[in-house]
């Protein structure tokens, strides 16, 4: 019997011969799996992200597949070789597969990870600044509360030196505002000039006009009854004008001043004995509230 | 015969790592080709068995291998989606972060 594969007998030139004998015995075959077992193979090697991640299966899946391209005598050899180097390229190709998603699931953990310390970096920033708006809230409240605090002292001291101030200008408080009154001794009988000895109380007055700019003064001179009504009337006049001057020569605004002369009718004391009527001769200054 | 026995348990261990309500076309094939096997068995046709039992072997295999790899693509899909959500709901709170006083 002649061999079917490599002997020199199937070299023989008469090819008709050489068919007919052939036909005797079963000719060498590949299955066509084997084929698609390459197709797949090479197919899987030149993917780059799977290619080197299942390198002894695909060592495994490459052998399968040689063995498969030889060719066989018998059809169902070939066949089941085929078969195999298929399965072996499919499991190879499903092994690299995984590794791959096995590699993606680590940089997904990692920028979960990732997400996660964003997340808590963000809480983190969001209680700082909570933290720091009650902060702020809780000193300006103080803030708040000290100012209201100097400012009550301060009001305080405010009242406390202006009691002092009206003490000192020896004022009483009336329902017509602060009333000064100043005696006879800042005139001279029958004059309407300033003594030299008025200037201390009425100095004392500039001083408070000064420092409460806002109130006004009303000076009023008063006679006794001694002398006639309308020459009592019109010294009364000069002598509320010449006090007026006076602080205005001190530097106190004209239109915050007005000098009234009221004559002998408004006595506050009796005009039958001298010590009544020296109380009558006065300039009584009205401070407004 | 060992073909039969290293099919079985290979048989074995794909049902064992089964994807739930994923239906496996190699399993079931493997399954086949091992009762085929045992009837060839049966008649003695004792290649065409041990070829059947390499064959059912070998779909069991790539059942085991596909059914591991799909798990964890979905573990990765599940993975990818949550960090998805988790960065839109921060993408949410951020801006009326900002705008309290």
């Amino acid at each position: 019997m002649i061999p079917c594969r490599n002997s020199p007998a199937s070299r023989v030139a008469f090819a008709a011969v050489l068919s007919a004998v052939l036909a005797g015995c079963a000719s060498a075959v590949k299955d066509p799996g084997a084929d698609r077992a390459r197709a797949a193979l090479l197919e899987l090697q030149a993917d780059n992200e799977l290619a080197t991640r299942a390198p002894v299966a695909i060592r495994d899946a490459e052998n399968a597949v040689r063995a498969a391209e030889q060719p066989q005598d018998d059809p169902a050899v070939a066949k089941q070789l085929a078969y195999v180097a298929e399965r072996r390229v499919a499991i190879a190709k499903a092994l690299a597969e995984r590794r791959h998603a096995e590699d993606q699931l680590g940089s997904l953990t990692a920028e979960r990870e990732k997400v996660l310390l964003g997340a808590r970096t963000a809480e983190a920033e969001m209680a700082r600044q909570r933290a720091r708006t009650a902060q702020d809230r809780a000193q300006s409240a103080l803030d708040e509360a000290r100012s209201q605090q100097a400012a009550a002292e301060e009001a305080r001291a405010e009242t406390e030196m202006l009691r002092k101030q009206i003490e000192e200008l020896n004022a009483r408080p009336t329902d017509r505002g602060l009333v000064m009154t100043l005696g006879d001794v800042l005139f001279a009988t029958g004059k309407a000039e300033l003594q030299t000895g008025a200037r201390n109380s009425l100095d004392r007055l500039v001083g408070f006009l000064e420092r409460y700019p806002e109130r006004t003064a009303v000076i009023e001179g008063h006679t006794d009854s001694a002398g006639s009504e309308s020459y009592n009337l019109e010294l009364s006049q000069r002598r509320a004008d010449s006090v007026r001057t006076y602080l205005v020569t001190r530097g106190i605004s004209p239109i915050r001043i007005v000098a009234q002369g009221k004559g002998e009718g408004y006595p506050i004391a009796s005009n039958e004995t001298a010590a009544g009527r020296q109380q009558n001769r006065r300039v009584e200054i009205i401070i407004s509230d | 015969m060992s073909a039969l026995r290293d099919a079985e348990s290979a048989i074995v261990r794909a049902e064992a790592v089964r994807v739930a309500n994923y239906p496996s076309l190699e399993l079931t094939e493997a399954r086949q080709k091992l009762v085929a096997a045992h009837a060839a068995v049966a008649r003695e046709e004792m290649t065409l068995a041990s070829r059947l039992a390499e064959q059912a072997r070998l779909d069991a295999e790539l059942a085991t291998a596909i059914a591991e790899t799909i798990k964890i693509q979905r573990v990765n899909e599940e993975m990818r989606r949550g960090t998805e959500v988790l960065r839109q709901e921060l993408e949410r709170q951020r801006p009326t972060t900002e705008n309290r006083p």
